[in-house]
């Protein structure tokens, strides 16, 4: 009996049915001194509780490190990590980077050229200059 | 080349006042001299004042030296003339640094003899906030009666000097403030804070019960504010100039300048030691009630006065006033108007220490106490710490101790060598 390959029949994709956030974790890091460091203290004392609240899908880690900048570093779960110094921001600046790290895939970030990329096969096939009838001239 | 003429004496009339005789000259005037050779008397009248209007006599002559200052020496003294000495042992200087220094005001300012005690500031509250919660509670009660007694009694004249001392007053006794919080505090019909009146008394009207209530707590007060201590204090401020003034003559009659010296040492001691029998006096005469007594008072004071209204702006300031005295917690405007009740203003003055970290901050106000997914650490989260929380760090150990490195830091172990051969460095 001869050996059968398997149909791919579907692919993994995210969204498609299950949508699953690519940032797994997220590091927060501040100075309880240094005058950078206000806008990531009020940030955490003000608005994390409600975004924590909001994303329980996501792990939160706050702690000190004294004498250096604040810095909010995204983890994901393709193991890359993406970290944003954020010294000197407001709380609601701080925000849209928490949101930004929150959206992003965790890949290095790519040049694109092409206003539309995907992954499914053209159903047309690819044009060949061998195949088909031709075209009399 | 034409040669302009020139400006002979004075400047021209037009810069000088134009009726000289009218200016006072034995008053301080900010003058500036014109450029008179002459220095006769008319001249000296001829003078510019910086000022449009004419300097106040009244306001100059009017004013007297406190008592127990003593004004600076002048800065300049002449020296007598090396041909009108006499001396024969006289030899002059050669050189400047064998002169010695006479005069001068070199550390004036800062010697504390050249002040007198009643000089030295003396604060309106206490130098150090109470902070104690239950001493603070029983202050506010205490602040809250006796403005009110104040704020009844303003606008009769006879009581104003016992609405002074009354203000003025500090803790006094310890009895005072366990008098003061028996006068109970309670709504009145407009829901306003008003003196609880008594219960017997029921034929009276509210306005009379509140009138007699406020009569017998300012009599009680009256009687509290102006302890025996307090005229002992004023008995030794007299005791004191009463020193002060015999010590002054008796050196005038021994008129001899060492025993002048050591005259003037022991009446600044005699100063500073009745200074400190005045102080040690006040000290005695306040009493800060202890947590104990305050925790024991708070159980007859109760909560019944914290709901109750208040509005009445004098009141409100009498009652800031009162609270700065006993506690030192200075309440600001803003925030004076906006408080409405006793309990509004108890919270404003109590308050938890501020937390000096973050992570204590968040522990205090429990922030993330319902999310499960959010993890503070108080402190910096170390590379050994990221291996223990994986479990990886007691494996790590045993094979450090195993091969014989050190477990945390390098040792005695340096930089690797190489890398002075790369980069060159010595």
């Amino acid at each position: 009996m001869a050996v059968k390959a398997l149909h791919a029949i579907s692919q993994g994709r995210n969204g498609v049915g299950a949508f699953i956030l690519q940032c797994k974790r997220i590091d927060l890091h501040y100075c309880d001194w240094a005058g950078s460091s206000r806008g990531m203290n009020g940030f955490i004392k003000s608005l994390l509780p409600k975004f924590a609240a909001a994303h329980p899908e996501i792990e939160f880690t706050v702690s000190p490190r004294p004498a250096k900048h604040p810095v909010a570093i995204g983890h994901y779960i393709n193991g890359r990590s993406k970290p944003i110094c954020v010294r000197n921001m407001e709380p609601y600046e701080i925000l849209k980077k928490l949101e930004l790290l929150r959206d992003a895939s965790g890949e290095k970030l790519k040049k694109v050229t092409k206003p539309v990329r995907s992954i499914n096969e053209s159903v047309r096939g690819i044009w060949s200059p061998y195949h088909g009838n031709g075209m009399p001239l | 080349m034409r040669h302009l003429p020139r400006l002979r004496g004075a400047v021209s009339a037009s810069l000088c006042c134009s009726s000289p005789t009218h200016i006072r000259t034995t008053t301080a005037v900010a003058a500036v001299a014109t450029t008179s050779s002459s220095s006769t008397k008319t001249q000296s009248l001829q003078r510019r004042t910086l000022s449009t209007s004419l300097p106040r006599s009244d306001a100059v002559e009017a004013y007297t030296p406190p008592q127990g200052l003593k004004p600076p020496p002048q800065a300049q003294k002449a020296a007598v003339r090396p041909d009108k000495i006499t001396d024969p042992a006289y030899e002059p200087a050669q050189d400047g640094l064998e002169l010695e220094e006479v005069g001068g005001l070199d550390g004036w300012w800062e010697n504390p003899d050249n002040y007198g005690v009643g000089r030295q500031w003396v604060g309106y509250g206490p130098a150090e906030k109470i902070t104690d919660p239950a001493v603070l509670e029983v202050a506010v009660y205490r602040a809250l009666v006796e403005a009110m007694v104040a704020r009844r009694q303003m606008n009769t004249p006879d009581a104003t000097p016992a609405r002074d001392a009354l203000l003025e007053s500090g803790w006094g006794p310890a009895a005072l403030t366990a008098t003061t919080v028996q006068t109970k505090l309670c709504g009145g019909s407009h829901g306003t804070l008003i003196l609880k009146p008594a219960e017997d008394v029921e034929t009276a009207t509210a306005a009379e019960q509140e009138a007699e209530v406020t009569e017998e707590a300012k009599e009680q007060l009256e009687a509290a504010v102006t302890p025996e201590q307090e005229a002992e204090v004023v008995e030794a401020k007299e005791e004191v100039k009463t020193a002060v003034a015999s010590e002054q003559v008796a050196e005038i009659t021994e008129e001899t300048k060492e025993e002048a010296d050591t005259g003037v040492a022991s009446e600044q001691e005699t100063e500073t030691e009745v200074k400190e029998e005045v102080d040690a006096t006040k000290d005695s005469a306040d009493h800060v009630i202890s947590t104990e007594e305050a925790r024991a008072l708070l159980k007859e004071i109760g909560h019944e006065w914290k709901r109750p209204m208040i509005k009445d702006l004098i009141y409100k300031y009498f009652i800031a006033k009162r609270i700065y005295k006993l506690t030192g917690h200075r309440i600001p405007d803003g925030k004076l108007v906006a408080i409405n009740s006793g309990g509004v203003l108890l919270k404003e003055i109590v308050k938890p220490p501020k937390a000096k970290k973050l992570a204590e901050e968040i522990e205090n106000k429990q922030l993330f106490q319902s999310l499960p997914n959010v993890k503070v650490f108080p402190r910096r989260v170390t590379p050994i710490d990221k291996e223990k929380m994986m479990g990886r760090w007691k494996v790590i150990r045993e094979e450090l101790e195993r091969r014989g490195l050190p477990v945390i830091g390098t040792a005695n172990i340096d930089n690797a060598i190489e890398k002075k051969w790369v980069t060159g460095t010595k």
